[in-house]
């Protein structure tokens, strides 16, 4: 046998600091994946039970259900607004906020809401939501007679769509968001700044034409990445209410499938499957993305 | 620089004022919900329903809620006395099991992700493409598509009711995202300490706990701080792989409280977000700056 050269040795090595990792993403994640795979061509009514050879059947089902289409549209709705209300609120917050004495201060104030899991913050939104006497909204409402009888906020489907709009503003400018804004903001070096107010712009000009555009990779990395969490997350509308159709986005479908389906699990399976490639898909775009730039 | 007309030095003070106007109003938005939480948590069942927007009209109930909440406490009226029993999970049994997965998730996230990161990161080796590529397809999972196949898979292993599997796999899903990043430091890592170890005859283990491991300390802390509210909250793996109320956590906890139980509810939103605001503010300094570090990588 020909003697390993020893470069070739410190290549061979790395593969030991590698092994651990390999075996639990392996392990509990690729074999699951697999395993899903498989079982989106089978019917399976229940955990445990008989598994049905059914060919493609369980992905036609995916589309034809009626759920999987009006959930994405809602992935996509929910999405867009949350990434859109999101970027403008902490951008302006960020502007107002970078240069305040008491930006420190500031940044721990409008980082509590994030601090708090999505779960406890739709809870409690559920609370003060409910249409009956114990709702904090209705009581408020009905006070001071804007309203002669309780809105059915989380029972009445269009309603809640409005309700799920209107909660996903709790927060909006504030969080991690807002850190990185405001010390990108404070990092762009005051002499370009100071350049320009030699030539007469005034700060919303330096703002928009010079400190907005040193923004731009990081909001372009936050929507990609709110684009993928959008169909990643779940737990804020699930615990808004559990079952509903105005809350079903992919994520809470999904949820709902793996934990009750009447249709069977291969048809849950299937939905993974999609939804795997679907976020693929984007994370690829992403990906693509910052190179092509580079080559223009 | 050009000099200021009274007309500007109004139009400056207007926008001085707007901007703390802005700020504060917004400070009063986020804070209001948490601020209506710690209110509610105050009342009894009666007087939630009767007076949702007031104060609470004895702030000893508010004792008791909490009492209800660390005991588990729910009541049965026999006659005209109202029975205690145990019905939820205990408060502090709950934050044990929180705290085991995730001390546990983020034990194996640790070992496993901190060796995968340096050999991405700062060596070279056939195949490193590939494995990279394989970390992204990971990373591009998402988890809760595959939740009956982890069902499947524990079931199998039988470690369903085990928190160990959970927490293994709290990491594994969570792995590739920290990698990615670990691989970002391990790119800047200077080189020539390790070379000049080498040439001491220093062995590979040898080099890697005792230069790159306490060369990366605070890498590697910054890294748990992200992931650890995460572990914290984790809803979906846990209520798919537990069936036992004692080894429930508050994020499942909270999920199953119905109507009926909204005085409990309320004192158990707040004392959930206890040991968070805790954590928070320990190491807001650290937290918020490992963000900025991981920002940096992304971006």
């Amino acid at each position: 046998m020909k003697k390993l050269s020893l470069q070739q040795k410190e290549g061979l090595n790395c593969y030991f600091y590698l092994i651990p990792g390999l075996i639990l993403m392996t392990a509990f994640v690729v074999i699951p994946v697999v395993y899903s795979f498989v079982m989106s061509f089978y019917k399976i009514i229940s955990i445990g039970g008989e598994w049905t050879f059914t060919g493609f059947s369980n992905y036609f089902k995916v589309f034809e259900s009626g759920r999987w289409l009006p959930a994405f549209g809602r992935t996509i709705l929910y999405g867009a607004w949350g990434i859109l209300v999101g970027q403008v609120a902490t951008i302006l917050l960020s502007f107002l906020v970078a240069k305040h004495k008491l930006l420190n201060s500031l940044r721990y104030l409008f980082y509590l809401p994030s601090v708090v899991s999505a779960i406890t913050i739709g809870r409690l939104w559920n609370y003060m939501l409910t249409p009956d006497q114990y709702g904090f909204f209705n009581s408020v409402l009905l006070s001071l007679n804007i309203i002669k009888e309780p809105i059915n906020f989380l029972g009445d489907q269009t309603t809640l769509v409005y309700v799920v709009l209107f909660t996903s503003l709790y927060g909006a400018g504030g969080g991690m968001g807002l850190v990185l804004y405001t010390t990108a903001i404070n990092n762009i070096s005051q002499s370009v700044r100071e350049s320009a107010m030699l030539d007469g712009a005034s700060p919303a000009t330096i703002a928009l034409k010079i400190e907005l555009p040193e923004l731009k990779p990081l909001i372009t990395a936050n929507i990609i990445l709110g684009v993928v969490g959008a169909f990643k997350s779940f737990e804020g509308l699930y615990a808004l209410v559990p079952n509903a159709a105005a809350t079903e986005t992919i994520g809470v479908l999904l949820y709902n499938e793996s934990n009750n389906s009447s249709e069977g699990y291969g048809l849950a399976s299937a939905m993974g499957v999609v939804l795997t490639l679907i976020v693929m898909i984007i994370m690829s775009v992403y990906m693509y993305f910052p190179t092509r730039k580079e080559a223009d | 620089m050009r000099r200021m007309s009274k007309k500007d030095e109004a139009f400056r003070i207007c926008g001085l004022t707007l901007r703390e106007l802005y700020i504060w109003i917004n400070v009063l938005l986020m804070l209001f919900p948490l601020f209506f939480m710690i209110i509610s948590s105050g009342k009894t069942q009666e007087e939630l329903a009767q007076n949702p927007m007031g104060f609470p009209s004895n702030w000893s109930v508010m004792l008791s809620n909490y009492k209800d909440v660390i005991y588990g406490y729910k009541y049965i009226s026999v006659g005209s006395q109202s029975i205690p029993y145990e019905f939820f999970t205990p408060y502090f049994v709950m934050i044990k099991n929180s705290a085991v997965l995730t001390i546990g998730a983020l034990v194996f996230l640790i070992v496993c992700a901190a060796p995968f990161g340096y050999v991405l990161g700062a060596r070279n080796f056939p195949g490193k493409k590939i494995m990279m590529l394989f970390v992204i397809f990971i990373q591009t999972v998402p988890l809760f598509g595959y939740l009956i196949a982890f069902y499947y898979l524990m079931n199998a292993l039988n470690m369903i009711n085990n928190q160990l599997g959970i927490s293994v796999i709290y990491a594994a899903v969570s792995m590739p995202s920290t990698i990615i990043y670990l691989k970002g430091f391990y790119q800047s890592f200077p080189k020539e300490i390790e070379e000049a170890a080498k040439i001491d005859g220093a062995s590979e283990i040898q080099r890697y706990f005792s230069i790159v491991v306490p060369n990366s300390v605070s890498m590697i802390f910054a890294m748990i701080l992200i992931q650890f509210m995460g572990y914290w909250n984790e809803f979906a793996i846990t209520n798919m792989l537990t069936t036992k109320t004692e080894l429930k956590t508050v994020a499942i906890t909270l999920m199953s409280t119905s109507k009926a139980e909204y005085a409990y509810s309320m004192a158990l939103l707040v004392l959930s977000a206890v040991p968070s605001y805790i954590f928070f503010t320990v190491f807001q300094k650290q937290i918020i700056n490992s963000n900025l570090t991981m920002g940096a990588i992304k971006g």
